[in-house]
């Protein structure tokens, strides 16, 4: 009887939004959103299994963002006030649903979400739900990655190995700050490799990292195994490729599980259904409609005459379709197990967020797969990368192709004729800074305080979020705005610098607007090299 | 986007949005109820191109980022950051974008521009594309022994940035911005090295399917293989298979 590992790989990353200079800001709701839809009830999630004694370990990437903000004063105040102004607004809608039974029941399943939040929030986390995933790595049911420290698409910084070392070393530093471990594996921000790559990862002593599936396959070393054992690079780090089909299954909205009539529809949001004086209290200043987190409808088919939400109906669907993930698993391994000379490892990598916050029943689902797994342990054990290395130190030595897991496998999202405007200024900002670190390399007092400020604007700028938001249109003028907010930070303090002037005043403001990386070191941009990789004017 | 939401808008942020959709706008003329129609019907089709360029991973990950249905007017922000046009450098970047279309940016130090086009016999400017041996090692500019093959594309003086098709995978690659003064290439820089990735599979597929450890490499995603011999490959492959001009 063959027999399989599964590892599940759940990348948990938000961009660093913050933003004290208004009361309330509309994009630090993505936050707020994902914190109440998966964050919190992922953490339950993993404490029930527990509780129940199941047998589980997965992969769980954080990003030095995401941590940054679930970790900040201010933004997790601002949570409580979401928290409670959804509770409100529960309230009023079991009010207004009164009569009608069915309405009643999806109300309160959503006001029961929103007490349990405030409840684990306050009283359990108190107010810092990294606490909560410190614990699961202590269980030892969560193996704890990071990733790059602004979530930079790295091949588009290929050129630039100062850049490159900052996003990797001060993700490394900010992981052991958050966890008070060194992570062993690193999440690629959108699987974004290109040869090369590996060897800032190593000298970060870091273990492993994920690629595309095509990474894998379409490496010049004929990989004999498939994704279905990492390569091991010349530097000794090891690559694992993601599964293509049954990553798809879950991704897919046309044919994956989320799609199915029976489960939660996204799109439909009484934030944007109902009347404007009822529900003002509850969306942005200035009556801009936002998401309220309560979706009455089924997904139903390609209608706009949406049937009301059955959560029993979508509970036999979360069992039908936890069914068919193992089926194709152990299938999937049937059909490999001998033509390898090793277990198969099979890695499904997600974005955590599309658990429970787009894919509503998506935590249930990955809940009831982990209990299943635990049942059919003579044939399936979900493991993490860092065990499978014990287990098999040595792979077959192999380089992964250049790949992304973006449209068409490469870097077409992050280039595109959307935003490839962003890339003049990130590259000059990376090459003044490294500049800055040559002209002024061992200060201290308000100048330190200004470099560090500035080498912190140049990461965030590097974001991968601002141009994918870009390309895929949601929110574009924020996402515009934040790369020249940032190229003008920097720019601001370039400019000051040649001048030996500091703008205090600003440089507070500044500093406490955007404060991430607080132990940022900015000499981390020198530049091996020493000059510019692409300037050559003859 | 609703209409309801379009309604509330003054006719100048709806000239705004039809602007930002490039929708062709006679100004003085416009019927609102109209302007709105034509501006649902630009958003609809975005809408279907974003569906169309975006692959289930990129869809699904910018629901992360979906919480407005609402049109978000430029015009709106409270904070507008300047930054520089460009940095008065002249520079060229070349950056791999998949394995067949790279980008290249770049930029001319204003004298040096001006002049250039003091120059009675300046002619223009255009890229020079090279595809250099594979040997390149270290080296950093090219040369007659490490040049295999080139190619011109002329540009304008405003242009700043181009995509490339290199034409050939699996090959090194690096670009030239240059001036024609007199019949004659003027270098006035050139850029970085890349390689493009082969992307596809490396050996012959006609011995794949008979081999049982390449076997493993196809059931791993590279075609969805099912016990009835049908082959169909997944979208992803497709797509990279289609670009290049690969079938089965």
């Amino acid at each position: 009887m063959s027999k399989g590992y599964l590892g599940f790989v759940l990348h948990a990353h938000l961009p660093f939004v913050r933003h004290p200079e208004y009361e309330h800001f509309l994009e630090e709701d993505w936050l707020f959103e994902a914190i109440s839809e998966t964050y919190l009830p992922m953490l339950r999630m993993f404490n029930r299994l527990i509780a129940d004694g199941i047998n589980f370990k997965l992969t769980f990437s954080i990003s030095p963002t995401l941590s940054a903000m679930l970790s900040d004063k201010l933004l997790m105040e601002r949570y409580l006030a979401y928290l409670n102004n959804r509770i409100e607004l529960g309230v009023k809608e079991l009010d207004r649903n009164r009569d009608n039974p069915e309405l009643i029941k999806i109300v309160e399943m959503y006001v029961a979400l929103f007490r349990e939040n405030f409840e684990d929030f306050t009283t359990l986390y108190r107010k810092n739900i990294l606490w909560g995933f410190r614990n699961l790595e202590k269980e030892g049911v969560l193996e704890i990655i990071t990733t790059a420290a602004t979530h930079a698409f790295l091949p588009v910084f290929e050129e630039y190995p100062q850049a490159l070392e900052a996003q990797i070393q001060s993700a490394v530093i900010s992981h052991g700050r958050n966890f008070g471990t060194k992570p062993k594996g690193f999440w690629l921000p959108e699987c974004g490799y290109f040869p090369g790559l590996e060897n800032y990862l190593q000298v970060n002593n870091i273990d492993y990292f994920f690629v595309a599936a095509h990474g894998i396959l379409l490496s010049d070393d004929n990989p004999k195994n498939g994704v279905y054992a990492p390569l091991q690079l010349p530097n000794g780090t090891f690559a694992f490729g993601r599964d293509f089909s049954l990553s798809e299954a879950v991704w897919s909205a046309d044919t994956g599980y989320p799609g199915d009539p029976d489960y939660r529809e996204f799109y439909r949001d009484i934030g944007h259904d109902l009347p404007l004086d009822y529900i003002r209290p509850h969306i942005q200043e200035s009556d801009v409609r936002v998401n309220t987190g309560y979706k009455y409808y089924a997904v139903t088919g390609d209608t706009d005459q949406k049937k009301l939400y059955n959560s029993d109906l979508a509970k036999n669907k979360i069992e039908d379709h936890s069914d068919d993930f193992i089926n194709k698993l152990i299938a999937q391994i049937d059909k490999v197990e001998d033509r390898m000379d090793r277990v198969p490892f099979i890695v499904t990598p997600y974005d955590a967020e599309l658990f429970g916050h787009w894919w509503f029943e998506g935590i249930s689902w990955m809940e009831s797969v982990i209990r299943k797994v635990s049942k059919n342990h003579d044939r399936l054990e979900m493991i993490t990368p860092g065990r499978y290395l014990e287990i098999y130190p040595k792979s077959q030595p192999g380089i992964p192709s250049f790949s992304s897991w973006g449209n068409k496998g490469y870097s077409e999202v992050w280039i595109d004729g959307k935003n490839d405007w962003i890339y003049r200024h990130l590259h000059k900002a990376i090459d003044r800074m490294s500049e800055l670190v040559s002209r002024y390399p061992d200060e201290s007092g308000l100048k330190l305080r200004v470099l560090n400020q500035a080498a912190r604007e140049v990461l965030l700028s590097m974001a991968s979020d601002w141009p994918f938001i870009m390309k895929t249109g949601t929110t574009v003028p924020y996402a515009v705005k934040r790369i020249r907010e940032h190229i003008h930070n920097f720019n601001y303090i370039y400019d000051n610098l040649r001048r030996n002037t500091v703008d205090t005043g600003w440089l507070t403001r500044v500093e406490r607007k955007n404060n991430v990386f607080p132990d940022l070191d900015y000499t981390i941009f020198a530049n091996p090299n020493n000059s510019s990789p692409v300037i050559n004017s003859k | 986007m609703t209409r309801e939401r379009l309604s509330k808008y003054s006719m100048f942020e709806l000239y705004k949005i039809a602007e930002n959709e490039s929708i062709q706008c006679d100004y003085t003329l416009e019927d609102r109820e109209r302007l709105i129609d034509r501006i649902l019907d630009a958003l609809e089709e975005d809408r279907d191109d974003r569906d169309f360029f975006n692959n289930d991973a990129m869809k699904l990950k910018s629901t992360k980022f979906d919480i407005l249905q609402d049109y978000e007017l430029e015009a709106q922000e409270k904070q507008v950051y300047s930054i520089p046009s460009r940095y008065n450098d002249t520079r060229i970047v070349l950056m791999l974008r998949d394995p067949l279309w790279a980008y290249t940016y770049w930029d001319i130090n204003e004298s040096k521009l001006d002049k250039l086009k003091e120059d009675i016999f300046f002619e223009g400017f255009f890229l020079r594309i090279f595809e250099l041996t594979l040997n390149i090692g270290s080296t950093t500019s090219y040369s007659k022994d490490n040049i295999l093959d080139y190619y011109d594309i002329p540009v304008a003086e405003h242009d700043d940035s181009w995509y490339i098709n290199l034409g050939k995978t699996g090959r090194y690659f690096g670009i030239q911005l240059c001036s024609m003064v007199h019949g004659k290439a003027l270098v006035l820089c050139e850029s970085n090295i890349i390689k493009s990735p082969r992307g596809f599979v490396a050996e012959n597929i006609d011995t794949l399917s008979g081999n049982s450890d390449t076997m493993t490499v196809l059931l791993s995603g590279l075609w969805d293989y099912n016990e009835d011999g049908g082959n169909v490959l997944p979208k992803r492959i497709v797509s990279i298979m289609e670009n290049q001009d690969l079938s089965f």
